[in-house]
């Protein structure tokens, strides 16, 4: 039985890692051949230093994404100031007010503009499309 | 406390046997742990290993090639290359590759000797080719 019982697992670098395991097996004197590259134990040690990498590099970002102070991503965030009755803002198309002058051939009740007409207009030499959100219905 | 104090270098199995009687897993040890490691690393790949992309011997890539004396200088050259830098605890003597190609394999045979000791130990490998 190993005397370190209470090996230090902690690390956020996979070397760190396995070299508290060999420190673990250093105080037991039944498998022998940790330092080796090519033994078995060596490579078990590889894939429990793997896995525990694995584990501690997701809890650390679970645990940053929890808190407003250390969150990254930009939902974690979005959603903590949720509850700060934030709302953030986010990106906002430019709009367009065009004044639409209909001269029809013959006389109709109704004129309709449909969803998505694109209006092209050239700002500063550059052409700028613009479209209509719903349809709309003109009565003349 | 070990039970054998002979007892050097002691390793898993690679088939992870247990003995029957108490369930413990069985140990290779001396001579033997030093082959079952040798055979690691040769069947091993470069990039293979997490965070280790240096270890292995990609003998495997050479397999494909065709067969005849510079594929098996190639192999030769490989291996010693590996165990040189991986395995410390073995003396190598010798590598001998040949050229099996009736049966579409290498046969290969390592010479080498523990570090704490004198007698040496010859390690047949067979290497399949696979097309």
């Amino acid at each position: 039985m190993a005397a370190n019982s209470a090996t230090q697992i902690a690390e956020l670098d996979f070397e760190g890692i396995k070299s508290n395991l060999i420190t673990f097996l250093q105080a037991q004197s039944n498998i022998k051949d940790y330092d080796y590259t090519g033994s078995n134990i060596n490579t078990v040690l590889d894939v429990l230093s793997y896995n525990t990498y694995l584990n501690n590099f997701y809890l650390n970002m679970v645990a940053n994404e929890m808190f407003l102070d250390t969150a990254q991503n930009r939902d974690s965030i979005v959603s903590h100031i949720k509850e700060l009755n934030y709302t953030p803002r986010s990106f906002h198309s430019s709009k367009a007010v065009i004044n639409l002058q209909v001269y029809p051939s013959q006389r109709v009740s109704l004129i309709t503009v449909p969803k998505y007409t694109p209006f092209t207009t050239s700002i500063n030499g550059v052409s700028k499309t613009f479209t209509t959100e719903d349809s709309l219905v003109i009565k003349p | 406390m070990s039970r054998n104090k002979n007892i050097v270098y002691s390793d898993l199995r690679s088939d992870l046997a247990v003995n029957p009687a108490t369930d413990d897993l069985l140990l290779t040890t001396n001579e033997a742990s030093i082959e079952q490691s040798i055979k690691n690393l040769l069947n091993t790949n470069r990039y293979e290993r997490v965070f280790r992309p240096d270890v292995g011997s990609s003998i495997r890539s050479l397999l494909f090639e065709n067969s005849g004396p510079q594929t098996a200088y190639n192999i030769r050259e490989l291996i010693y290359e590996t165990i040189l830098n991986y395995e410390p605890r073995c003396n190598l003597i010798d590598v001998i590759v040949e050229d099996d190609s009736d049966r579409n394999q290498y046969n290969i045979y390592i010479t080498f000797s523990a570090i704490n000791a004198e007698e040496p130990v010859v390690l047949d490998l067979i290497l399949n080719r696979v097309r």
